[in-house]
């Protein structure tokens, strides 16, 4: 009898929560929360607890698949790797380079998400290259490298236990980072003073010292009300603005028309109300800004993230314990995907393709000629395959048919590909269009480095010898590579990848597996004795100088009318993770829920006829979905929430594809919908 | 909760008028039948009351007290054997210590004890088995309703 | 920690690893389950080799109870040695008395706590029966009074808003089960949608803490690991706590202390078994 435990990270999202694997003869049969790790501290959420589950289903693929008439027939290694390389050999030299795209995971480790874009970039010849954290986070890596040069989360999760002021909007806390809700709690318990802007009522916000309910896609307005107020009245911190950040003329400028009854108009919050609120950020000690996809799923999305970043500097509250702006990441590893270069106009560490002295220290490093243009973004991908400019499509786990907008459009455009390979370890929606699909590894059967929200660099470890025939994500890509002639991807191990990691990315400099085995580690690190930073821009800006950037608030793309009255918001539950490849096969979780829900809230249910556990038809110009219903008052009077995890009722069915013209990011938040109770069959 | 699903104007109605429901668990040895059980209970909660049969009174477990007290019902009256007279011997017993201290946690908990009654029989005395209940009954309307007691926050 | 008392902990490590060296040499044990220290961290593990020994370590706390129960079943007839302090042993004695295990496949190590181990655990009683590393301090009271004085402090209305705010805070992560090693039940009743709403957050009140509270009333030993494990900062082992008094108070009963002394929710008034006939229904 053997039993073993593994230390490793927990998969699902971007706490980062350190687990331990437990393996008897062999089998993962339980997680158990480490207890001295900084970020669990002896706790986990029911995901982190249930994260076994998944590893050892029946359902993972075990073979490669290939689709040779109608459906996917098992096959062996060689001959799809061989297929694969020739088919992107084929399409390169028959369209150029560019006709390729790459989707990396944020599943994946650094090391994975580092050898898939240098294959795509040295190898195919092309920056195509992007993932889904350009469906949640691209205008935070945008607007926060705009305002500071920086697009991380300032600060740290642990450190936001001594922010005496709290700012939480955009983000249903409690529900989809547990660990940060257990500090806000903490934190309030010791005096904090909490704060939470949300369209929705959330979990979090019954704990809250004032709940403010704006109206959806109104964030610029609040904001620069904020701004408006604490500029007015002086509470904004003279120094800071006066040494530490420019623009600021320009933005006194702009927020002065933003007026306590304008912004009453626009947003629906109380005049008096906006002035406690910044009362409360702008005089507290140190405050701290929390926000997820509420802010930056929107075309204002980079709007709304510079205004974040604007009232911080505002009010001096960045580069100090406890404050800051705190972007929290979605998946386990999308900081980590961002930090890799898995983006169309990055390399490595934010080193932009654009800029000639980084490229060139790539090519130095690579030994081969880069391609210069930066690379289209994952919609931009999507429309340029069904417009048939874009030909092949490497898709590493992700899955854009059912987590990107509008997927009607979606499998149009996949279905007109020559190629289309899929790497990941079940079956999902994107797999089933698949020409080749390659089974891969789950995070319990591989070594890896990856990176949580608060930039803190972790080792996952290998538990139990793989499921099948699957390999890792690196082994699979460096083959490819190799059948393509490139010599560069000979890695024993993925140690080896990491230390090339580092040798180009100086954030990432001073980490090594050996200090990883001793501890969690917070980039930018940049020599082997530097013990990793907690907080950024203590003493400056990564840019030098904060950048105020003025913006006006502008309405959401589609807002409801006649045909359709209801505003529709989408977002997540608790107890799924994303498009559901993981925890829809993990017993505990499916007992939990099942499927999905729409969220009404009574008044409009009681016009409508609707009650609980009804079907209800929910229509947009986009498609439509039925789904039963769930009365709360989470939900205002003429919104309504459905999350996106359950494919059967896919809330980006609905969804509008219009795009934030800076960070491309997709509309998910505000679109108009019709709901009507489903006539029963038969 | 923070998610309810009744509307702020549907639940301050309840909170001005109150109905207190009652859950009755009633053992099948000393009073077999729920109509009759039914027809014990005072008129106001005749209607809503959940009138359920169970084999012995030591089949009211946690689960079902507190099951019904977050289904909305106010209170849960177990109608058992008196100690000597149970068909299982010595399953009132268990029912009476079980009882004890489900009282004690409720209380602990914050939750008025006397939420929880029990009717321990022996000969079949209709009158003083209506008199009880209706005591329990009168008492459960003086602590209030269980759901929407307690005040939140905003 | 000070020099004298990481002394002391190295001799209390040294103790159990001779110990634990005797029981592997013996052939007596198919494996020893303890703690072992792998460069920064701390984890549950079952020594089979002598030579392995050296990195066991005793510097924390983890219930492994729950982890010898599930060995225990997996592996046929093979015995298990187990290092344990106070809590640990009791842990065992509560499951071997709900028939989870055969207490004589079990060869304890006994760890005896320190005083500041002691008191952080808010423990009564931190040493086991048999004491192989450590010396005991007794009988010891560091229960948490003032928390507990000021729950029993409130009238019951307060009670009621205290929990209800507390319990409304809870992410339903079974946490709290999962890291007892008391609640082990294959069918657990807070899985069960009949008892408690499935998808809820925060899970449906009174039921999911409650029917643990109740579940556990003549069962839980004081070990606080529920409270450590609940990533809300609900004090779930106060409750539990206040639960045990009353245990006492009401039935004499206190749990952990010998596997022949049944649970007064499992004798009838005359502490005698509980009768189950198969008489004429």
């Amino acid at each position: 009898m053997n039993y073993d435990t593994f230390l490793s990270v927990c998969p699902y999202c971007g706490c980062g929560c350190g687990l331990y694997l437990e393996v008897v003869d062999g089998h993962l049969v339980g997680t158990m929360p480490s207890g001295t790790h900084p970020i669990s501290q002896g706790s986990l959420c029911i995901k982190g607890w249930s994260a076994h589950e998944f590893v050892e289903s029946d359902a993972r693929l075990t073979k490669p698949l290939w689709k040779r008439g109608a459906n996917l027939e098992p096959t062996d290694w060689e001959t799809a790797l061989y297929f694969v390389a020739e088919k992107l050999r084929s399409v390169q030299e028959r369209y150029g380079p560019d006709a390729i795209g790459f989707l990396s995971s944020a599943k994946c480790t650094n090391e994975e998400n580092y050898v898939l874009m240098k294959f795509a970039r040295a190898v195919i010849g092309t920056n195509n290259i992007d993932h889904c954290a350009r469906l949640c986070h691209a205008p935070t890596v945008v607007g926060l490298a705009e305002a500071f040069g920086s697009g991380a989360m300032t600060n740290s999760i642990p450190d936001l236990e001594q922010a005496s002021c709290i700012l939480i909007t955009g983000s249903n806390t409690s529900e989809n980072h547990p660990m940060v809700a257990s500090r806000i709690l903490e934190a309030r318990e010791k005096g904090s003073y909490i704060l939470i802007v949300d369209p929705r009522r959330i979990h979090l916000a019954y704990y809250a010292d004032l709940y403010v309910q704006p109206k959806l896609g109104s964030d610029v307005a609040w904001i620069n009300g904020l701004m408006n107020i604490i500029i007015e009245k002086g509470w904004f911190d003279r120094e800071f603005v006066r040494n530490r950040t420019e623009n600021f003329q320009a933005l006194k400028e702009k927020v002065a028309d933003y007026t306590p009854e304008r912004v009453a108009e626009l947003t629906g919050i109380e005049p008096g109300l906006l002035g406690v609120m910044a009362r409360a950020y702008a005089l507290a000690p140190s405050s701290a800004i929390i926000y997820t996809l509420g802010i930056t799923e929107h075309v204002t999305g980079t709007d709304n993230v510079l205004s974040l970043a604007n009232l911080a500097m505002l009010c001096g509250q960045v580069g100090k314990p406890g404050s800051g702006i705190n972007p929290l990441r979605g998946q386990n590893n999308v900081q980590g995907a961002c930090d890799m270069g898995s983006l169309p106009d990055f390399y490595t560490g934010y080193q932009k393709v654009a800029d000639p002295e980084s490229r060139a220290k790539f090519e130095e490093a690579w030994g081969v000629a880069l391609p210069t243009r930066p690379g289209l973004t994952v919609v931009e991908m999507i429309d340029e395959a069904a417009r048939g400019r874009i030909k092949a499509l490497y898709v590493m786990g992700e899955n854009p048919m059912l987590s990107d907008p509008d997927i009607n459009h979606v499998k149009q455009a996949m279905s007109n590909l020559e190629l289309l390979v899929v790497q990941d370890i079940f079956m999902n929606e994107t797999a089933d269009m698949a020409t080749v699909v390659f089974p891969a590894q789950s995070f319990a059967e591989r070594d890896g480095t990856i990176t949580s929200t608060d930039r803190r660099v972790q080792r996952i470890r290998k538990a139990i010898e793989p499921i099948g025939m699957a390999k890792t994500d690196w082994q699979i890509i460096s083959e490819l590579a190799g059948l393509l002639g490139s010599k560069g991807f000979r890695y024993p191990h993925s140690k080896e990848i990491f230390s090339e990691i580092t040798r180009l990315t100086p954030s990432y400099a001073g980490i090594e597996y050996s200090r990883l085995d001793r501890g969690t580690i917070q980039w930018p690190c940049p020599s082997k004795d530097h013990p990793g930073t907690e907080y950024l821009h203590k003493e400056s800006f990564t840019r030098g100088k904060g950048k105020f950037t003025p913006v006006d608030w502008k309405p959401p793309n589609e807002s409801p009318d006649e045909e359709y009255p209801m505003f529709l918001t989408t977002g997540r539950v608790h107890f799924h993770y994303h498009t559901g490849t993981m925890t829809r096969r993990s017993p505990t979780l499916n007992r939990e829920m099942a499927s999905g829900a729409v969220d009404i809230n009574p008044e409009d249910a009681d016009t409508l006829g609707i009650k609980e556990k009804d079907m209800v038809k929910v229509t947009s110009r986009r498609g439509e979905v039925k789904i039963r219903a769930r009365i709360t008052n989470s939900v205002p009077p003429g919104v309504v929430f459905i999350p996106f995890n359950f494919k059967e009722s896919a809330a980006n069915a609905l969804t509008n594809p219009a795009r934030d013209p800076i960070a491309k990011i997709p509309e998910f938040k505000v679109c108009a919908v019709k709901l009507e109770k489903a006539q029963p069959r038969g | 909760m923070a998610t309810d699903s009744i509307s702020p104007k549907k639940k301050e109605n309840l909170l001005q008028e109150p109905t207190i429901e009652l859950a009755v668990f009633h053992c099948r040895w000393c009073l077999p039948d729920s109509a009759r059980v039914r027809a014990l209970l005072p008129d106001q909660a005749k209607k809503s009351a959940l009138v359920a049969r169970i084999n012995c009174s030591a089949r009211m477990e946690s689960e079902l007290v507190l099951k019904a007290l977050g289904e909305g019902y106010d209170g849960v009256l177990i109608i058992g054997c008196e100690i000597g007279e149970c068909h299982y011997r010595t399953g009132n017993h268990l029912a009476l210590k079980r009882f004890v201290l489900l009282q004690d946690i409720f209380t602990l908990a914050g939750i008025y004890p006397e939420r929880l009654g029990a009717l321990w029989l022996s000969p079949f005395d209709p009158e003083g088995i209506r008199k009880s209940i209706d005591l329990f009954y009168r008492n459960l309307c003086d602590i209030g309703p269980f759901k929407y007691t307690m005040e939140m926050r905003k | 920690m000070s020099e004298r008392e990481s002394e002391l902990q190295e001799r209390r490590e040294e103790q159990v690893r001779q110990r634990a060296a005797e029981l592997l040499k013996s052939g007596n044990v198919g494996g020893i389950l303890a703690l072992r220290r792998i460069q920064d961290h701390v984890v549950p593990c079952l020594f089979s080799e002598i030579d392995d020994l050296a990195s066991l370590d005793i510097s924390t706390r983890y219930a492994v109870a729950g982890v010898a129960e599930r060995l225990l079943r997996m592996a046929g007839e093979d015995r298990l040695g187990i290092v344990a302090r106070g809590c640990g042993e009791r842990h065992l004695i509560e499951l071997a008395k709900k028939k989870s295990i055969d207490i004589t496949r079990i060869e304890i190590i006994g760890l005896a706590c320190t005083e500041s181990e002691a008191r952080e655990c808010h423990c009564v009683k931190p040493y086991p029966g048999r004491v192989d590393a450590g010396e005991s301090i007794g009988d010891v009271d560091f229960a948490d009074h003032e928390a507990l004085a000021s729950l029993l402090e409130m009238n019951i209305s307060e009670r009621r808003r205290f929990w209800t705010e507390i319990f409304n805070r809870c992410i339903k992560c079974f946490g709290c089960r999962n890291s007892c090693p008391l609640c082990n039940c294959d069918d657990c009743r807070l899985e069960e949608a009949r008892w408690v709403r499935v998808g809820e957050i925060p899970p449906e009140y009174p039921s999911f803490h409650l029917i643990r509270a109740v579940h556990l009333a003549d069962k839980c030993i004081g070990c606080t690991v529920c409270e450590r494990a609940c990533p809300m900062g609900i004090p779930l082992s106060k409750l539990h706590q206040l639960i045990r008094q009353d245990m006492k108070r009401l039935f004499g009963y206190e749990a952990g202390l010998s596997v022949d002394e049944k649970s007064p929710l499992l004798t009838d008034l005359d502490k005698g078994p509980l009768e189950v006939t198969t008489g004429e229904l």
